[in-house]
């Protein structure tokens, strides 16, 4: 995709750099940190990434349209919408459902939406955002999904939508959720932010709901630092996300571009005068959540690698399930959703009740050791202080949602983490939990 | 859709009648896609390098072609444009061409007798629908077409194909040639088929609006006529 005009001297200078400063970074036991995620990249992203600037186009141009369509093709799906962050494609999923484009199927004030306390605030918040009822169901330990036996008993006359992320990486039921959404007539939003290049019953991830999100953030499965997208096949559909992403706009010229509909200046909308440039006709309240050229080419250059990623995250899973299998008397540990391949975002730990420690001594611990962890995102989401005066309901109760606030934390599987990294957390792991196996 | 640019090279072009191209893009990517009554931009700006602002384009209806990494559009010398076209496209020459656009056939609820009526060149989005494997959903569709002459007619062996695999009565296609037959009418059309009919309008400017506006007189609803008409 890099243009060969006379960029040859500048491209050899970054390979250079990279070569003296990224390339062979030095692993020490004890004094470096073994992070839980971060960003994976050679040579190519920085390229690419200069390319981008060297063009100077800045808004969506030509990156964004090879990062979409490697998207598009990795996921067999129609429609990609670059967004500035996964939280942002979320945001535009929910907003898009309240369209009168939709006419009876759109989402009103007032409209329950399914979906889990124990999840990452912008699967959540974008439901509160556009007036609409979070509808709280219990999730599984373990999958730390959604527990599908408990949906139906959540659902009312209201609801209209369910928005799930593939926790961790670890697909949903999808067969049981969309059989559900079927049924009942509701949209499915598929959060796969955190899940991209998972399987489930041999199909990716992010291509069963009716629109699904990915988040493009460092901790992510590829990176363009912030960024994010919405994957759809109905062409309505992503017309209209499309519109709220760009500030409501009816057109669907992109930046630098006029009258590509070829009637600019021969329609009719709302009340304005017959002919008024379309380019100004504003049919959706929107926003703009665009991604820059840039990121898009730094994604580009990620998507080459997804697959390799992919398998490293599954890899890197394998190695801490080889580990802590032999602490099952401690350890709640991750299961794999039934017919799903999952690309693990983290390897996710339930301290049990009756374990001889907490949650917080032992991340303590590890991370006193220079091994991060992470909590389980916003664990019970009703028990942060936004929620304090925010309108919800709870489908019977939460106490799984409360263990996961409680008792679970998760190790990184990120491509980036090494064998000698893995090693080192391994010996601490042991070091610590074998003085109670002697006690 | 992902609507990408492709600079891609003339591999054929065809001039069966006075004025009347059909051309050929090769891409040189094994498939392109597009769904049927969608168009592209073409470009002929010899100084765009596919990074700064879109140069001066064109809107074709992107006809059927039978390589999936090809693309090809007819086109009638009209403008200045398409004199350019005319004078400075030759095979072996390269393009910028930007796809796909538009959402013709999309929209269609009903696909039980729809009403599909052209003006010369004006048939090609129809034909990417006629060509296409989805073709069969469209149950008993009529097709006029008014053409100059039978000099004109690069479409009929296509359309009469499609009819046949699709299994359509061939008297459900109706040939006007201006020099015989004279021009489409639209009473005549309206009379036939009546008020609840999708009608798909496709051909100069001038027709597509007069053909529309006796529709609406006839208290045709809006919703069922379908049009493309570029400014």
């Amino acid at each position: 995709m890099r243009l060969n005009l006379n960029r040859e001297q500048i491209y050899e200078s970054i390979i250079h750099y990279y070569n003296n400063n990224y390339k062979h970074k030095e692993f020490i036991p004890g004094i470096s940190k073994v992070n839980y995620a971060g960003r994976v990249f050679n040579e190519e992203e920085l390229l690419y990434a200069v390319d981008a600037v060297l063009d100077y186009w800045l808004t969506e141009g030509r990156f964004s349209e090879d990062f979409s369509y490697k998207l598009s093709k990795y996921l067999n799906i129609d429609n990609i919408i670059l967004t500035n962050s996964g939280s942002s494609a979320n945001l535009l999923a929910l907003s898009a459902l309240t369209s009168d484009k939709l006419l009876d199927k759109r989402l009103v004030p007032g409209d329950e939406v399914i979906t889990v306390a124990a999840a990452f605030p912008s699967t959540v918040v974008p439901i509160i955002q556009n007036n609409l009822i979070p509808v709280f169901v219990d999730i599984e330990l373990g999958t730390y999904n959604i527990n599908v036996n408990k949906i139906e008993q959540g659902l009312s006359n209201k609801t209209k939508c369910i928005i799930l992320s593939h926790t961790l990486g670890n697909p949903f039921n999808i067969e049981a959720v969309t059989n559900l959404s079927r049924k009942y007539g509701l949209w499915l939003i598929e959060d796969n932010c955190d899940a991209l290049g998972s399987i489930y019953q041999e199909r990716k991830t992010g291509t069963f709901g009716d629109i699904s999100t990915m988040s493009f953030y460092p901790a992510h499965h590829i990176t363009t630092g912030e960024g994010g997208a919405i994957a759809c096949n109905d062409d309505n559909l992503a017309m209209i996300i499309k519109s709220f992403r760009d500030w409501g706009r009816d057109c669907y010229c992109s930046g630098g571009e006029s009258n590509t509909c070829g009637k600019r200046f021969t329609q009719q909308f709302g009340k304005l005068p017959y002919g008024y440039d379309h380019k100004y006709v504003y049919s959706e309240l929107g926003y703009n959540l665009k991604m820059t050229d840039i990121q898009a080419a730094i994604g580009s250059a990620q998507m080459d690698k997804l697959p390799s990623f992919v398998e490293k995250r599954k890899l890197n899973y394998c190695k801490w399930n080889n580990v802590f299998k032999e602490y099952d008397n401690y350890f709640i540990l991750p299961n794999a959703t039934d017919y799903s391949e999952p690309a693990w975002f983290a390897y996710p730990l339930t301290v049990k009740r009756d374990a001889p420690f907490s949650r917080d001594n032992i991340t303590t611990y590890l991370n006193s050791n220079l091994i991060e962890t992470r909590n389980m995102f916003a664990g019970n989401i009703i028990r942060q202080p936004s929620f304090m005066n925010t309108k919800y309901r709870v489908s019977g109760t939460l106490k799984n949602t409360d263990v996961v606030m409680n008792s679970t934390f998760f190790l990184g599987t990120y491509p980036g983490l090494t064998q000698e990294m893995i090693d080192y957390t391994i010996e601490k792991i042991e070091f610590y939990l074998d003085k109670f196996n002697n006690v | 859709m992902i609507i990408r640019k492709y600079y891609a090279a003339v591999s054929n072009i065809l001039n069966p009648a006075e004025n009347l191209y059909l051309i050929e893009f090769d891409t040189f990517e094994e498939c392109i896609q597009y769904k049927p009554g969608q168009f592209l931009h073409l470009s002929i700006d010899k100084n765009y390098t596919g990074i700064d602002q879109w140069p001066e384009s064109r809107c074709f209806s992107i006809f059927p072609s039978e390589n999936p990494g090809k693309i090809s559009i007819v086109y009638s010398v009209k403008g200045n444009y398409t004199m350019n076209m005319r004078d400075s496209l030759t095979i072996g020459s390269y393009v910028w061409i930007k796809l796909p656009y538009g959402n013709l056939f999309t929209e269609v609820q009903n696909k039980q007798d729809c009403v599909f009526i052209a003006g010369g060149t004006g048939i090609s989005p129809f034909m990417s629908l006629f060509c296409h494997s989805t073709f069969y959903t469209y149950l008993n569709p009529s097709i006029y077409l008014g053409l100059k002459s039978s000099k004109y007619d690069i479409y009929s062996t296509m359309i009469k194909n499609a009819f046949e695999k699709n299994k359509i009565p061939l008297e459900n296609y109706l040939l006007y040639h201006e020099d015989n037959e004279g021009l489409l009418n639209i009473n005549e059309i309206f009379a036939k088929h009546g008020q609840n009919k999708d009608y798909f309008i496709s051909g100069p400017p001038e027709m597509i609006l007069k053909f529309v506006s006796l529709l609406r007189n006839n208290k045709v609803d809006d919703k069922y006529i379908h049009f493309d008409k570029w400014d």
